[in-house]
């Protein structure tokens, strides 16, 4: 089976280690507390010789203090954006981390999901907003660590993603 | 696109914003002092390693010890019992934590651009944290540490510390030798990593540098790792003269409490004699004084208890005893469980019961292992029937989790299954028919459910049948893969999945996916 690390990526609070606790061991928590420096998690998904282990480094959010480490993300092979679709500011952040992320890694697979989708009475990000986005080929889903809509499936997604450029890669 | 500021706040928001600032600065305080920042952030992962490990850990190595300590009547050795006494610790535990001088519990050789493991060892009993994480987290102390004190140069930091744990790191070009090691290190030790670092290097140079995420190509630096699994225990230093008169004055204080002594060893006998009489498998025909020494006589199975732990316990010296116990076949329950779990040798995390000559078995366990159940003569030690009501296959478990989270995907209207996806489904099937079969061993009643899924280019109508023509295809094929179609059910989803979601043309929605139930034991 092949490891793979990946990176999650986004503002403060958006809910980055949240959606990894609802992926890698199925709990949500509604108390906050703020990622310091680095948690490492892993998962296996699929079955040999699809499958694959990825090896998750959930990032402390970036805020006016804290800045992202470039460093972290040497060695990744994959990235998901988190968005709070209560908080626009944190699309716009996203929208620059890809772009840093882009100058550490080229051109890696990634995924952006908008997350705290069960609070869609709070939600301002309009619709739209994304659709530029899609155009330009990102892949983009909603989710909720809370209720664990679409948490698999975008892990999912960025994994086939990551064995697909894996094969290509063997294959050159 | 708005600002935060300009929509109303939370209080949890607000509050994330006060705190923020907060620990940001007590993080870079903590910086100032290089040593508790390592140590906190490798906390997490030493914690429960140093929780466990005292006894858990070295017990091998206790053994030994203890019976030299307990020999000999230093001062030292009744300094520890002391310190075990207040400490609420066992003798041995106190003895190893003063005799230890280092032991390498686990060394890792990690890729050193992703952290990724390629390879860990550890040594026997070692309580180790899984090895994948603490690659990472040490990898990220790395950068951490190489971005705040030397500006982006090569990384100066080859150890770190806790109270009682140490990480020594050898790096090399492309790949990080790190070992974990409990008590203080010798100055050799670097040596010794330096010429592991050197040799996997030499070795593996192509490996290194190819390395994509398949580890599978290092298992060649297993012996390598293993070389740097070492050892060393201080033997108790000889009692010091100047404490004899203590000892001289300990024996006279024996002398005077002598007398009571010998009357109370009178009552000590017999209330061993009733004892071991109690215990299931002994019985005892009778004891007497014969030359100097206490006769117990009887019979003993051999699973039962050791008598001389009943000795140890009463305080008595077993070289003034002479057990004369004759072995026999006990048919206590007691005996015959014994007699069961040491011909079934169950795992751990596995637990049997035994009510009236029947056997319960608990937990979970490997295939393999149930497997040997069902095949042992169970008959053969006086059980009559086998209860598994309880039991839970560890490996269809997480077979189970594989399986599920598999996905067989579809071109777009499509129900054909592309020659790569055709392979899929075929591995899939072969699975599952195992899975089914190992449940149905257990008497369960195992269920497959294929959900067929479309995304939501077409008409509602439309993407409801070609979900379930894609359900249907691969039902059939797990038919004709031998699954008994009785326990297949089909479940066209159409596009409800795709239909509340931004991306609903996704390929992530043109899938059919198994849902498995009925391997589990019911519920009480
Ligand atoms: N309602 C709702 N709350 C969420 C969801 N995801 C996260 N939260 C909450 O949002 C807060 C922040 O979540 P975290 O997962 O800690 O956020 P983070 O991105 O890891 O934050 P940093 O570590 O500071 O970067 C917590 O109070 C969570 O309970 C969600 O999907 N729905
Ligand atoms: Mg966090």
């Amino acid at each position: 089976m092949i490891q793979k690390k990946i990176c999650l990526l986004g503002a403060y609070a958006v809910g980055k280690t949240s959606l990894v606790l609802r992926f890698v061991r199925s709990v949500f928590s509604e108390s906050y507390s703020a990622t310091v420096g680095v948690r490492i998690y892993k998962k296996e998904i699929g079955l040999a010789p699809w499958g694959i282990k990825l090896i998750v480094w959930d990032l402390a959010g970036e805020n006016e203090l804290v800045r992202l480490r470039t460093s972290y993300l040497r060695g990744c092979s994959g990235y998901i954006l988190v968005v709070d679709g209560t908080r626009p500011a944190t699309l716009e952040k996203a929208i620059d981390l890809q772009r840093r992320a882009f100058q550490t890694l080229g051109p890696v697979p990634f995924v952006l999901v908008v997350n705290k989708n069960d609070r869609r009475d709070q939600w301002s990000i309009e619709a739209f907003a994304l659709d530029d986005l899609r155009e330009s080929g990102w892949t983009c889903l909603r989710t909720s660590a809370k209720t664990g809509e679409g948490v698999e499936l975008a892990f999912q997604i960025l994994a086939e993603k990551l064995i697909d450029a894996h094969r290509a890669a063997t294959a050159s | 696109m708005a600002e935060p500021t300009d929509k109303p706040r939370t209080a949890d928001q607000r509050l994330i914003e006060a705190l923020s600032p907060t620990i940001q600065h007590a993080l870079r305080r903590s910086l100032r002092d290089e040593r508790r920042a390592w140590s906190e952030a490798l906390y997490p992962i030493m914690l429960p390693s140093v929780r466990m490990a005292v006894w858990a850990a070295f017990h091998e190595a206790v053994e030994s010890l203890n019976r030299l300590v307990e020999a000999s009547l230093s001062w030292r050795s009744w300094q520890w019992r002391l310190e075990a006494w207040r400490r609420r610790k066992s003798f041995a535990e106190v003895v190893l934590l003063r005799t230890l001088v280092y032991r390498v519990e686990q060394v890792l050789l990690i890729h050193r651009e992703t952290g990724l493991l390629l390879h860990s060892v550890a040594s026997k009993d070692a309580a180790t944290k899984d090895p994948d994480i603490i690659s990472g987290m040490l990898t990220a102390v790395q950068d951490f540490v190489r971005d705040s004190f030397n500006g982006g140069q090569e990384s100066p930091l080859n150890e770190l510390r806790t109270a009682d744990l140490t990480v020594r790191i050898e790096q090399g070009p492309w790949a990080v030798i790190a070992a974990v090691v409990r008590g203080y290190p010798p100055a050799e030790l670097h040596a010794t990593l330096t010429a592991a670092a050197d040799l996997v290097h030499q070795e593996m140079a192509q490996e290194l540098r190819e390395f994509d995420g398949d580890a599978g190509r290092f298992v060649r630096a297993r012996s390598i790792l293993e070389g740097c699994l070492q050892a060393a225990y201080r033997t108790p230093p000889p009692s010091s003269y100047r404490k004899l008169w203590v000892l001289a004055a300990a024996a006279s204080v024996l002398l005077v409490v002598g007398l009571a002594m010998f009357v109370q060893q009178r009552l000590r006998w017999s209330d061993l004699a009733a004892r071991l009489n109690a215990e299931p498998g002994i019985v005892v025909t009778g004891h007497y004084d014969s030359g100097g020494k206490h006769v117990i006589e009887g019979l003993r199975d051999p699973l039962a208890a050791d008598p001389a732990q009943f000795m140890a316990d009463a305080g008595i010296d077993p070289a003034r005893a002479a057990l004369r116990l004759r072995p026999f076949v006990s048919l206590e329950p007691a005996l015959q469980l014994a007699r069961a779990r040491e011909a079934l040798s169950p795992p751990p995390g596995v637990a049997l019961r035994l009510e009236a000559d029947a056997l319960s078995v608990e937990g979970a366990a490997p295939r393999a292992w149930i497997r040997r159940l069902r095949e042992a003569n169970l008959a053969a030690l006086g059980i009559r029937a086998l209860h598994l009501a309880s039991l839970r296959d560890l490996d269809a478990e997480t077979l189970r989790q594989a399986m599920e989270s598999e996905a067989i995907r579809f071109e777009p209207g499509s129900s054909r299954l592309s020659p790569q996806q055709q392979q899929r489904a075929e591995k899939l099937a072969a699975l599952l028919v195992d899975w089914a079969k190992a449940a149905r061993e257990l008497g369960r009643d195992p269920r497959v459910e294929v959900v067929g899924r479309a995304d939501r280019s077409g008409d509602a109508a439309y993407n409801l049948r070609v979900s379930e023509e894609r359900a249907r295809r691969v039902r059939d094929l797990l038919a004709a893969s031998g699954l008994p179609e009785e326990i297949i059910a089909i479940n066209a989803e159409g596009d409800a999945a795709a239909r509340g979601a931004d991306n609903g043309e996704d390929a992530a929605y043109r899938t059919v996916r198994i849902r498995l139930s009925g391997d589990s034991a019911p519920s009480l």
